[in-house]
């Protein structure tokens, strides 16, 4: 009938303006060549491959997002993962009661690192892209001081607990699952409603009686949750620490949010499109090694593949 | 407001105070970095000679160009960063020891292909930002990576490589009449710099636009093509710099621009560039350049393990922001008045 | 019974004196216009009363108790609510999650109810602007719209104390209708209220007392009840001299020859066919019910809107107007409409702002010649009566109408040919808009054509030699300015709207 046809047209609309379109467009369109490269790719093991993999990515965008979405960013994602990766490395053993303190004590660094740079750039007022960037650095610092040389010990069980699986249903998928629906819930909650409006318009937030500095503490503490996660995960897929191994996240993680559909200033955009975009990257990596892009090349084609993206999402926001 | 005065003649030359208002974000990195250097002699003899500070000077300078490609940047607005200007310099070394092969003939060739690619990278810069409105933080970010990843194709791949010419090694190297020649070169940069911004067309210009983009295209600015232009200098700038750093180390390695991006950001946020845009100017950014320089070297005289080196230095930025870059002011961010170090010294109530 | 009394208010911002033992009271269920010109003290005396900013000496007295808010939103617990101009709205989130930003009801649980909220924003929405949809977001919204919004925002909290600031700024003429409709609606109700406005007719219209500040301190009070409600006087008051706004400075071209002619512009979706030419020394008015096209036609004169078809001639010569760079070439200049946005270098001084479009033309030398420079933005100021000691001063550090002298001063030494201005006189106080349209007039005496675009009639009954009326994006009326009022205008207006 006339008028179902009318309703579906309306919906249809409504899907394609929805924020979360053109990271999932992105994302099936990644699985699609993904596919026509690597067959096997929707095999059960390739699955759980691709989410053990992808996970910390998927996390610290997540975290990034909320960040972005106040208004604010950090560029200390990537050493803090390092810094809670080695912290985890030095502190953890075989023994479980000492290991689930190691993991509590790792996730009170992380969210105090959180606090640490939300109170610098919320009350401060420092600059978050120059401040995080120091912040960064004195991350770095720590960890260079727990782990001068890569080492130190991950036990095996907590790789075992990563790769436990249930059919396609993984530890980390399930993480993930369980983030998001953690931040769904907070996003019925006013402290999600506040991010927003902060984000969008600080001053305005203001005069309507928000406590804007709180709001972006918050924003950053919840980043770093996500940001711990993100160590943890990748963690349980190395077996050591190293200083080193967590700055290609920083970056990385922006790309991601930006990919996902979120505005740079904050205030639009879902995190869930993040987490999509995280995954858009990761296929990307994949796409390029499957495609025989010989090596010397791979850094070139990821990066011209990335700007190609960014041009795809802008021409779309035009129409 | 007080009672109306009618005024015949409207004061036209800044008053002392206006003048030292703005002045100040200038002078406090350079006195920051005279304490820094006497700390540096407590730890290290012959730290405070004339000598070392010269040669201070001449590692800041690199960081000092570095610099300003990001200045002119910000100073455009809309969010304007170049983090690209890591990379680019890389690929200035790389491209220019290819070309030089340690031959002074090709020099001159050198420099102008180096700084043609700096612009033709840069430009494409400016359009994708101004064109396609791509933010410049992720623009210039991707752009790194393609530019990192064209050095390695050329380098490892296709294993080009070279050296620079002794020319090129006493223009970035040597000393004349005692001083450092790249101090020569960055004391006329910064005169011409200084001129451009406050003198000419185009430096007006570029305060405007940063400052309020809508306005600036009213009054005839062509927004979007200027600041493909200030993208595009930024690159050359940074390419150039590249082969100059090919001069002072000698041979090309592949990744030695990184480790001056994010500070070259610093440098500009401590020389009182508002990172909004349109305010703020070169001999600030000289100074932080400078201290920024001075700090890395004392925490070497220090003996600080890598470790200690870094924290550090981050918290020193942090520190420095905190006088210099808070976002307080509707219209920017920094403002350091005389009254405000007066008070910040307790000299003032 | 009085609501509110502030006594002997005395507030210091560094070294200036804001307010000088200053007097306000207002009664229960009055509307008290709150006049003066920018630096007055009244939006000073506002903020005291709503809690933003605290005296340094003197009591207010609400409800026969003495009170000491110490933010606003204490005041607003009280019952004492400011309506701003779009100040507090985010544009990301719907109307109904502005309206009730902040004040969110929740589950004890703690989640958000939010059906509650929004049945609670359909509630307040409908008493004031039934046809807003409040699942729209803010950022769609037209400026007048945002400001009716910014109202039920306030309103949603059930003030007994409303102060209304410069609230009629940004709306249409109709929307003005609805707003005073409902603010008789709440008179009723018992809530009181303050109107500031720089508008005369709306303040005799609505106002059932006047109180004017000057220079920080009280200049005089008038009652509506008991006395005339003479704009003469009220100007008096407000400025200390006398000057009449009543009278037109309209005067008669003494040139001939048509300077500009614009033939069949437009631009979707706002403009259509629009035709009509100015003599050199003609001043034409543009008006409307607000969001016609008006802007839009500005902005497509100077060039920075894209034009479809048509065409635009100054002196014969057909100028493309691709960037206002080409119009600026042809000799025709813009005064944008909303200054803050679209017209002033807040963060820079007076000289950069005035010498500004200099920078930007293409001919001259690289160089710029600082000292003649300096010299010649000296003289403009002087000219212009622009208050302020010294050239270097810091735009934002100046009035709204020195800063809209700023503005025009851009295009003076440039000889303009035609002068483009929108809206000129919007939060402009009384001695400033004289002062800017004294000078249009004079520019129009030298031979430039002048076009105006402005929201308020009454000016353009003042200066214009025509006035054309514009209805969606077309030309409905095109009348001389001889023997029409204010009704006459909006009465073509509306004709068509019927």
């Amino acid at each position: 009938m006339e008028g179902n046809t009318g309703i579906i047209k309306t919906q249809m609309r409504a899907f394609i303006r929805h924020e979360v379109f053109m990271p999932t467009a992105l994302l099936i369109l990644m699985i699609i060549i993904n596919v026509i490269l690597q067959p096997s790719f929707f095999k059960g093991r390739i699955i759980r491959s691709n989410l053990a993999t992808f996970t910390p990515m998927m996390l610290v965008s997540a975290g990034q997002a909320i960040i972005i979405l106040s208004g604010k960013l950090d560029l200390s994602v990537g050493t803090g993962i390092s810094l809670i990766n080695c912290i985890l490395a030095d502190t953890m053993s075989d023994r479980l009661g000492n290991s689930i303190l190691a993991i509590l004590l790792a996730l009170t660094v992380a969210v105090a690192a959180g606090a640490l740079n939300g109170f610098i750039v919320a009350y401060l007022k420092l600059p978050a892209l120059i401040a995080t960037f120091a912040t960064s650095a004195v991350w770095l610092g720590i960890s260079l001081f727990l782990r001068p040389q890569p080492g130190g010990y991950i036990p095996i069980w907590v790789n075992k607990f990563y790769r436990f699986h249930v059919g396609i249903f993984t530890t980390s998928l399930f993480m993930v699952v369980a983030m998001m629906m953690i931040w769904f819930a907070v996003r019925k909650r006013k402290i999600g409603r506040y991010i927003y409006a902060v984000g969008s318009d600080s001053v305005s937030a203001f005069e309507s009686g928000i406590n804007t500095k709180r709001t972006i503490l918050t924003a950053y503490i919840f980043g770093w949750i996500f940001t711990f996660l993100a160590s943890f995960t990748i963690s349980a897929q190395m077996s050591s620490g190293d200083a080193y191994m967590g700055v290609p996240f920083t970056l990385n993680s922006v790309a991601a949010v930006v990919i996902g559909g979120v505005v740079l200033g904050g205030g639009r955009g879902s995190v869930l499109g993040a987490v999509f975009g995280a995954v858009v990257l990761s296929l990307v990596v994949n796409i390029i090694y499957y495609a025989d892009v010989p090596s010397t090349f791979q850094e070139f084609v990821k990066g011209a593949i990335i700007v190609v993206a960014l041009m795809l999402i802008r021409v779309y926001r035009r129409r | 407001m007080g009672e109306v005065i009618s005024n015949p003649v409207i004061r036209e030359r800044k008053t002392f105070t206006e003048f030292l208002s703005g002045s100040g974000r200038i002078i406090l990195p350079f006195i920051l970095a005279l304490v820094l250097i006497f700390v540096g002699e407590i730890f290290s003899k012959g730290f405070s000679s004339a000598k070392h500070v010269l040669m201070l000077f001449k590692v800041a300078s690199f960081l000092g160009f570095l610099g300003l490609a990001q200045t002119i940047v910000i100073l455009s607005g809309n969010g304007g960063i170049d983090l690209s200007v890591g990379a680019l310099a890389s690929i200035g070394t790389v491209f220019g020891a290819a070309i030089i092969r340690g031959n002074d003939n090709n020099l001159l060739l050198a420099f102008v292909i180096v700084a043609l690619l700096g612009l033709a990278f840069g430009c494409i810069n400016g359009i994708m930002i101004s064109y396609f409105q791509i933010p410049a933080l992720i623009m210039t970010l991707a752009m790194a990576s393609v530019v990192n990843g064209i050095i390695y194709i050329f380098s490892a791949g296709l294993q080009i490589s070279g050296s620079a010419s002794p020319l090129l090694e006493t223009l970035s190297n040597g000393v004349t009449l005692g001083i450092p020649n790249i101090m020569y070169i960055w004391i006329g940069v910064t005169l011409v710099v200084m001129f451009i911004l406050h003198f000419t067309k185009t430096g007006i210009s570029l305060y405007g636009v940063g400052s309020n983009e809508k306005a600036a295209i009213l009054k005839g600015v062509n927004v979007k093509w200027f600041r493909v232009w200030v993208y595009g200098i930024s690159g050359a700038i940074s390419t150039v710099t590249g082969l100059l750093l090919l001069g002072y180390i000698g041979t090309a390695f592949l990744d030695i621009g990184s480790r001056y991006m994010l500070p070259s950001i610093a440098a500009a946020t401590i020389g009182g560039v508002s990172i909004k845009g349109g305010s703020g100017n070169y001999l600030g950014v000289v100074g932080g350049a400078f201290v920024l320089t001075v700090i890395s070297a004392v925490l070497i005289a220090l003996q600080m393990g890598e470790a200690g080196r870094q924290i550090v230095f981050g918290g020193v930025i942090l520190v420095l922001l905190v006088i210099y870059g808070r976002e307080t002011l509707e219209n920017g961010g920094s403002e350091l008045s005389l009254e405000r170090i007066l008070t910040l010294f307790g000299l003032k109530k | 019974m009085n609501i509110l009394e502030a006594n002997n208010i005395t507030k210091h911002f560094g070294g200036v004196v804001a307010l000088d033992k200053t007097n306000f009271t207002c009664q229960q269920g009055k509307i008290v216009g709150l006049l003066g010109s920018n630096g007055s003290g009244k939006s000073t005396m506002s903020r005291i009363i709503n809690g933003t900013y605290k005296a340094d000496e003197g009591t207010i007295k609400y409800k026969g108790a003495t009170v000491f808010f110490q933010s606003p939103m204490e005041a607003s617990d009280a019952g004492i609510s400011m309506v701003y101009q779009n100040l507090s709205l985010v544009p990301d989130l719907t109307v109904w999650e502005n309206i009730v930003l902040g004040r969110e009801a929740v589950s004890r649980s703690g989640f958000l109810k939010n059906q509650n909220s929004k049945q609670l924003a359909q509630r307040y929405t409908d008493t004031l602007c039934p046809w807003i949809d409040v699942n729209r977001e803010v950022r769609s919204l037209s400026p007048s719209e945002l400001q009716l919004v910014e109202i039920v925002k306030s309103l949603a909290r059930n003030p007994e104390f409303l102060i209304l600031d410069e609230p009629t700024a940004a709306l249409e003429k109709t929307h003005v209708d609805v707003l005073f409709n409902l603010m008789r609606q709440l008179k009723k109700d018992g809530v009181s209220m303050i109107f500031i406005s720089h508008r005369l007719q709306e303040v005799k219209e609505i106002c059932d007392s006047v109180v004017v500040f000057r220079n920080g301190r009280n200049a005089g009070t008038i009652d509506f009840e008991k006395e005339e409600k003479d704009e003469n006087r009220i100007i008096h008051l407000i400025t200390g001299e006398i000057i009449s706004l009543v009278d037109t400075i309209k005067r008669e071209s003494p040139f001939s020859q048509v300077r500009i002619k614009v033939e069949n512009l437009s631009s979707r979706p706002k403009l259509k066919d629009i035709s009509f030419e100015v003599r050199a020394g003609e001043i034409l008015g543009i008006s409307g019910l607000q969001g016609q096209g008006q802007e839009e036609l500005m902005l497509a004169l100077a060039g920075f809107t894209p034009v479809e078809s048509g065409r635009v001639l100054i002196d014969g010569e057909t100028v493309k107007l691709k960037h206002p760079r080409n119009a600026i070439q042809a000799g025709m200049f813009l005064v944008p409409g909303n200054r803050q946005t679209e017209g002033i270098f807040l963060g820079h001084s007076i000289f950069l702002n005035v010498i500004y479009p200099q920078a930007a033309l293409r001919k001259g030398p690289w160089k710029m010649r600082m000292k003649k420079l300096r010299a010649q933005c000296s003289r403009i100021c002087t000219e212009l009566a622009i208050k302020s000691p010294s050239i270097h001063l810091l735009a934002h550090q100046l009035s709204g109408g020195n800063q809209q002298k700023v503005v025009v001063a851009n295009w003076l030494d440039l000889k303009p040919k035609v002068l483009l201005l929108s809206d000129p006189a919007k939060g402009v106080d009384v001695q400033a808009k004289v002062d800017l349209y004294d000078l249009v007039v004079t520019l129009a005496d030298e031979g430039t054509a002048v076009i105006i675009y402005a929201s308020d009639n009454e000016e353009l009954l003042r200066v214009c030699n025509r006035i054309l009326v514009v209805y969606e994006g077309s030309i409905v009326a095109d009348v001389a300015n001889e023997n029409i009022t204010e009704k006459d205008l909006v009465n073509a207006a509306m004709r068509t709207a019927q």
